[in-house]
């Protein structure tokens, strides 16, 4: 029969199907993910962010942003090369006056999109504006149920109040807020009630993450500390593993290193998705900064499909074993690492070297699960 | 239901072809609809100005298979569609204006 499977999958979503297209999205780099950075300037100044320009200096990056019709022409490109799913991210998407008129180009495009934002700009006229243009998600950092702690992470007081006020009028207008919590030392001691917070509002999805960038341009802020300076040391990362409900899904990997690494896919970034921000430059994905190309200076397709050494090297990386450690890493079966930040902490000759910080949570997991799996037999 | 008279339309809904197949979000629901490349092909012809029964036939001539089949699986398919509020049906006389 012809149709076979035809109508169950427009009803279901077959699993099997989708697995199928994103192998061949994959195979032909379509790039199905997009995520843009709109601008770098924000009203907040989290203590970890890799991105954000400080204060003082908006005007001067402003100039090279994008405009609004230089980002109308990506949208088309990028459509019409099959991109479908875009994250609308900064920085704070709210300071660009023209956020609207690009997310209504977005939606005319056809995509799915997000938006990131803190939220502390989202006026009730600007919910509403919002809502009408359908986003997949608006998505939202929270950082503890402290007002307090919360106000200090980002510096700006009121914004914990501004925020709840902002998650309330999303919800209300029946948008998807999914909260996202960056696990560090200023607030590793509030998850249990920031989980419960989560859980009251009644949000679509509430992840968190203990990741913690380096900041893609090299700066040291102001203030003499690196984002990193407030990453999670070795107990606080097995604490945090161990009180999470996210260690619960536990499921590595197991077998001997080489032949883990020999199956074990490492994360593939330029292969269906990229980073692109403010000022047009195309990268492999939000962390690996080495860019592919300028859209100003060459078409998004051009950029694209003839990519430079470093990113084709990138490509070739697909499995943990065409890396020159893993293999014999006990740990690997464990390990996520992140080429991006990899490369941010180890400098562009280095990036195929073990993941220091990769190592360190996958150790961490390592040591729960052994003893949970020791508990359960 | 008369298929001659009925005019699936895709509805204003995030979708993209990719090689042969398809995918489609309900932003509303929050799901993902895979489609094979027929059900691809389909989706691509729900453009409100083609009648069910012109899809049909446009099927017909694209693939080997009797057309009472042809005709069953892809009406099945364009109601699992409009279920899904992926489409919707516009009932209207050949040649009448939208």
């Amino acid at each position: 029969m012809i149709f076979e499977g035809c109508a169950q999958n427009a009803g279901l979503g077959d699993a099997s199907l989708l697995a199928l297209i994103s192998a061949k999205a994959d195979r032909n780099r379509t790039p199905l993910n997009v995520h843009l950075e709109l601008t770098y300037r924000c009203n907040e100044q989290c203590v970890h962010c890799y991105c954000v320009v400080e204060h003082g200096r908006e005007q001067e990056v402003r100039r090279h942003e994008l405009t609004l019709g230089e980002i109308r022409r990506l949208l088309d490109e990028l459509a019409d090369m099959g991109a479908l799913y875009l994250t609308l991210s900064g920085g704070e998407v709210m300071v660009r006056p023209d956020f609207f008129d690009i997310a209504e180009h977005a939606r005319a495009r056809g995509f799915a999109y997000r938006v990131f934002t803190n939220g502390i700009g989202l006026t009730e006229a600007k919910v509403e504006r919002l809502a009408a243009l359908e986003p997949l998600t608006v998505e939202l950092s929270i950082f503890s149920a402290d007002p307090e702690v919360h106000d200090a992470i980002t510096r700006v007081p009121g914004s914990f109040r501004r925020l709840m006020a902002a998650i309330e009028r999303l919800q209300r207008h029946g948008l998807r807020v999914y909260l996202k919590t960056v696990v560090m030392k200023p607030n590793i001691d509030g998850l249990a009630k920031l989980d419960r917070l989560g859980r009251d509002l009644g949000v679509f999805t509430h992840t968190y993450s203990c990741e913690v960038s380096p900041r893609v341009d090299g700066a040291v802020p102001r203030d003499g500390h690196a984002p990193q300076d407030y990453q999670l040391d070795a107990d606080e990362l097995f604490r945090y593993l161990r009180d999470s409900t996210w260690s619960e899904q536990l499921d590595p990997q197991e077998g001997r290193p080489e032949e883990v690494a020999r199956q074990r896919a490492t994360c593939g970034p330029a292969t269906n998705g990229c980073c692109i921000d403010p000022y047009g430059n195309v990268y492999p994905c939000v962390a690996f900064r080495v860019p592919i190309g300028n859209v100003r200076r060459t078409p998004f397709r051009e950029l694209w499909t003839a990519p430079p050494p470093a990113i084709r090297d990138l490509l070739s990386v697909q499995h943990y074993a065409d890396l020159p450690e893993c293999a014999a890493c006990e740990l690997v079966g464990f390990c996520n690492r992140c080429h991006g930040d990899n490369l941010l902490e180890r400098g562009e000759g280095e990036w195929k070297r073990c993941h220091e910080r990769a190592r360190a949570l996958a150790g961490a997991q390592r040591r729960l699960y052994q003893i949970r799996t020791a508990g359960r037999s | 239901m008369d298929w001659t008279e009925s005019f699936p339309a895709r509805r204003s809904v995030p979708w993209r072809t990719l090689d042969t197949e398809a995918l489609v979000v309900d932003v509303k629901g929050g799901l993902l609809y895979p489609l094979n490349s027929v059900g691809a092909r389909i989706w691509g012809l729900c453009d409100g100005a083609r009648s069910v029964d012109e899809i049909v036939g446009v099927l017909t001539a694209e693939f080997e298979a009797p057309e009472p089949t042809i005709r069953a699986d892809a009406i099945e398919f364009i109601e699992r569609l409009a279920d899904a509020k992926l489409i919707s049906i516009e009932r209207r006389r050949k040649g009448e204006r939208r």
